[in-house]
């Protein structure tokens, strides 16, 4: 009996000591089991037959998940060298070959999601980068050609879909995620209004110096006005 | 795309050369009328350099427009200090346009301008959401420019302002060809004087009309929305809620300051100049080119000209050349009647005909038109009949050049 139970604890503590190790290390590598990516290469086609268009990467990567609904890829937790992971990317071509280019995220400044494609074709094209739901407003949206903010051939629907008509090229779609800077509502008057405060304090800082510089030259003259007789 | 890290070994070095500048031209310059000028150019140089420190210290290989990413000016004293209660850099006193990456501080006259748009609570600038009212913002903004002018008050359009450099060069090419410069009556130079507060004015008053979505529930101009039409981030209209920089005869000047160190191509100056954003003014407008001509050739004939009409002048003025402020100012010019024999050479040199230095009898003879350049001091040939104060110390005082050079 006492020998059963000694390999009882035995086998206990070693049950105990592996739960232990597989709790740690899914607390360390989380999402190690739960993706499994697929590669994909720069002459790898993504093509929308129905709508005569095509899509492509300009570098290699991967994403974990790749669907094809709607005449609309649908890219999971894309990859892709040179870039920042793109968490959800959705895109169609219409008569035109679209070449995926970069994706970057800008925190400095301006919040901004950054997405470089290259459109070959004047066809149409949906793009959904998963950012700007419900903002849906042209004011945080750019469409650029190069540096040349476009004035047409683009729209964005509320729910952050990017849709591009006739346009060709390098193409920038921006969205300035201005809602992630920080608010200072929150913060007591005296941080919110900090720089106002500390400017008030300098020019009566200044003035005050400077009545006092003008008095002490007046007294060293003995005039009245700063003024030599 | 790549980013560096600001070398900023290079503001030792920096200080290092003005300071040892200053004291080689202080001890080396024999001709006591060409002592100041010769150091006051100087100064002006060093100061350009101190403005686009951004361009010498970096990061390097940004993007050329700053809201396709990061900038260098956000390191220098913006947006990195003073976050979004007021990102857009310190306002300073003289011409340095905010949108040249590399600039260490920031144009007041943008400033407000931008600010007040439209009636003081527009929330998004062209890079940051702002935490602070455009009111509040305006507050700052005139306090900095008020702190600045107490303590030195036109000194830096004469000494610091890169503008003022380059009317000063000018000046100095049409000495070179030996022409001599035209002058304006007492009337038209002080109603030149008084225009620099009608066009503060306008150019307000058009700020707010310009980029107000509408005013009253009247729509002022078809087609836009806050910040700007369709498409853009801030728009069509948004480019002109500052249209004094449309017409800045310093914009190009900077872009050219840009391209010349690299940090902007020609190609897409020209584009913007020439493309679709010529008539917007996406960064500098034809506008621009074309006051930048009229500008130059007017201060070819007269010293200064833009100094004359510059509505910053009048703002640096307005707090340290009329009451209350002028009875404090910290840095003040003196006449000593005593001394003084009315001989008029003070009157005659002075870039901006101001008159007070010769027509008032003595003691502070600062006006809202003398821009402390001690243009006079250097000219004036009686021993400290003029003085330029700072603090009731004087540092820099005329001298009895005639005598010496008789002997």
């Amino acid at each position: 009996m006492g020998g059963l139970s000694g390999i009882y604890r035995k086998g206990f503590a070693w049950g105990v000591a592996i739960a232990a190790l597989i709790l740690t290390l899914m607390w360390v590598y989380p999402n190690t089991s739960a993706k499994i990516s697929s590669a994909f290469g720069t002459s790898t086609k993504f093509n929308v037959p129905g709508y005569n268009g095509v899509i492509t990467f300009a570098t290699n990567g991967s994403y974990t998940a790749a669907t094809f609904e709607d005449n609309t890829w649908a890219f999971k937790n894309l990859r892709l060298n040179g870039s920042q992971p793109l968490n959800s990317l959705e895109i169609s071509a219409e008569n035109s070959s679209v070449m995926i280019n970069s994706y970057q995220i800008r925190t400095f400044g301006f919040p901004s999601d950054f997405l470089n494609i290259s459109v070959q074709g004047k066809g149409q094209q949906v793009i959904n980068m998963g950012v700007g739901a419900f903002s849906g407003t042209n004011v945080d949206w750019v469409v650029s050609s190069n540096v040349t903010f476009l004035n047409s051939g683009w729209s964005v629907s509320h729910n952050g879909t990017v849709t591009l008509t006739g346009l060709t090229g390098n193409l920038n779609i921006i969205y300035f995620n201005f809602t992630s800077q920080t608010e200072s509502s929150h913060l007591p008057f005296y941080e919110a209004h900090s720089v106002a405060i500390a400017v008030t304090i300098g020019v009566i800082a200044t003035f005050g110096a400077a009545v006092v510089v003008q008095v002490a030259i007046r007294k060293g003259t003995g005039t009245l006005r700063g003024v030599q007789a | 795309m790549t980013w560096t890290t600001p070398s900023y070994v290079v503001l030792p070095i920096y200080v290092a050369i003005v300071v040892i500048g200053i004291v080689l031209i202080y001890k080396l310059t024999k001709d006591k009328t060409k002592n100041i000028s010769s150091l006051r150019l100087f100064v002006q140089i060093a100061a350009v350099f101190a403005l686009f420190m951004g361009l010498i210290l970096g990061p390097f290989d940004v993007p050329l427009y700053a809201p396709l990413g990061i900038a260098p000016r956000n390191l220098l004293l913006g947006g990195k200090l003073l976050g979004n209660q007021f990102p857009d850099g310190i306002s300073f006193p003289v011409l340095a346009c905010y949108y040249p990456n590399g600039r260490t501080v920031t144009c007041p006259i943008w400033q407000i301008q931008a600010y007040i748009f439209p009636f003081w609570n527009y929330a998004r600038g062209y890079d940051v959401i702002y935490s602070t009212s455009g009111l509040e913002k305006i507050g700052i903004v005139i306090g900095l420019i008020a702190i600045a002018a107490i303590i030195a008050g036109r000194f830096f359009c004469g000494w610091l302002c890169p503008f003022g450099l380059y009317q000063d060069v000018l000046t100095r090419v049409r000495k070179a060809t030996r022409l001599k410069h035209l002058t304006f009556s007492e009337k038209t130079n002080r109603a030149l004087a008084q225009s620099r507060w009608i066009i503060i004015a306008v150019f307000l008053i058009l700020s707010v009309m310009f980029a107000s979505y509408e005013i009253f529930g009247h729509q002022l101009i078809p087609g836009t929305t806050p910040g700007g039409p369709e498409g853009t981030e801030a728009g069509n209209v948004g480019f002109l809620n500052e249209p004094f920089c449309l017409v800045c005869p310093m914009r190009p000047l900077c872009v050219l300051i840009e391209c010349a160190v690299g940090s902007m191509k020609l190609s897409y100056v020209s584009q913007i100049i020439y493309g679709p954003l010529a008539i917007r003014g996406g960064y500098i407008s034809s506008i621009n080119i074309a006051v930048l001509i009229a500008i130059t050739a007017l201060a070819l004939a007269y010293r200064r000209f833009f100094c004359r009409i510059c509505p910053l002048g009048a703002l640096t003025a307005a707090f340290s050349s009329y009451t209350p402020f002028r009875q404090i100012a910290i840095t003040k010019l003196e006449k000593n009647e005593e001394k003084c024999t009315k001989c008029g050479v003070c009157k005659r040199v002075c870039p901006t005909q101001a008159t007070d230095v010769y027509e008032k009898k003595g003691g502070d003879v600062t006006e809202s038109r003398c821009i402390l350049c001690a243009r006079c001091v250097e000219a004036c040939p009686y021993e400290d009949a003029l003085v330029l104060k700072v603090a009731g110390q004087t540092v820099m005082h005329s001298r009895n050049w005639l005598e010496k050079e008789s002997s």
